[in-house]
């Protein structure tokens, strides 16, 4: 399947993840980091978060059925893919307990001359947003399929 | 822990401490697949990433790289005054390498209330191959 570049202002639902200790741990571990934050909500209190912080990448593991949709009315090849670009931003850290609100969009579609012939770049964003509406974190991700 | 740094002891140029990770493993990959949920083969099976493409086998997920790059701001300033993190993959990293983060301060100015410091910021391998390239963004608190 090609990619459809009719996609561009496609949304996902509203889907709500909340934030929880093991999978902070099993995240932090995953990338190799050993700071006691990120497991012990004692050394956490130390450092002055009220529970355990979530790294900066965690957004990353949102992941879920309306991500899925939303790949798939892009139309991504997977044996094909690769991560361009990603940033995240975000006011504060997240912590165990947040319960976020998160929706993403494809917000750009567009090819590019690769060394091999067109590459197209797909753009989402995505915003987590707290219970009060305030941002918890927004997500730019730039996806490139080869040719 | 961290927080050592304030807004008036960076300049422009100035270095963030570097950090060197383990050495990346398979078995890394697996994990990182679960907790990211991030199933993509091309990380966890070495016959379809392969076929993808990728000489050697197994590649590890970008966003690994970029964890690192964004504990290298962590490790800096604490996990709460890191404000964005963005990065552009520039080469893949694979099982066995050691990756090592380092950058420096670019602009120190003034926003949402708070002493901002903008950073270029890099992952790199062993093998002196750069893995992602990009911005960070932190606040510092002032001495006063």
């Amino acid at each position: 399947m090609a990619i459809q570049f009719d996609a561009v202002g496609f949304e996902t639902n509203e889907t709500i993840h909340e934030v929880d200790r093991v999978s902070i741990k099993w995240f932090a571990r995953a990338i190799g980091e050993t700071n006691p934050i990120y497991h012990d909500r004692e050394a956490a209190k130390r450092e002055g978060f009220s529970d355990i912080p979530a790294p900066p990448t965690f957004p990353t593991t949102f992941r879920d059925e309306e991500d899925a949709r939303l790949r798939d009315r892009v139309g991504f090849d997977f044996r094909k893919l690769v991560h361009g670009q990603q940033e995240f931003e975000m006011p504060r850290p997240l912590l165990a307990g947040d319960v976020i609100r998160i929706r993403s969009r494809v917000a750009e579609i567009y090819t590019k001359e690769g060394k091999t012939g067109p590459m197209i770049m797909v753009v989402t964003e995505t915003t987590g947003r707290r219970p009060d509406g305030s941002v918890a974190f927004t997500g730019r991700s730039t996806v490139v399929q080869r040719p | 822990m961290a927080k050592t740094a304030h807004f008036e002891d960076v300049a422009e140029g100035s270095e963030i401490p570097p950090i060197e990770k383990s050495p990346i493993t398979k078995v890394q990959l697996l994990q990182y697949a679960g907790a990211s949920h991030d199933y993509n083969l091309l990380h966890t099976d070495d016959e379809f990433a392969r076929k993808a493409g990728m000489p050697n086998g197994v590649i590890a997920h970008g966003m690994l790289a970029m964890a690192v790059a964004a504990q290298l701001l962590t490790d800096w300033v604490g996990a709460t005054n890191v404000r964005k993190v963005s990065v552009r993959f520039t080469a893949p990293t694979e099982p066995g390498d050691v990756v090592t983060a380092g950058g420096k301060v670019i602009k120190k100015y003034q926003e949402a209330g708070e002493n901002r410091v903008e950073c270029e910021i890099w992952t790199r391998t062993q093998k002196g191959t750069v893995t992602t390239k990009g911005v960070g963004v932190v606040a510092l608190p002032g001495r006063g």
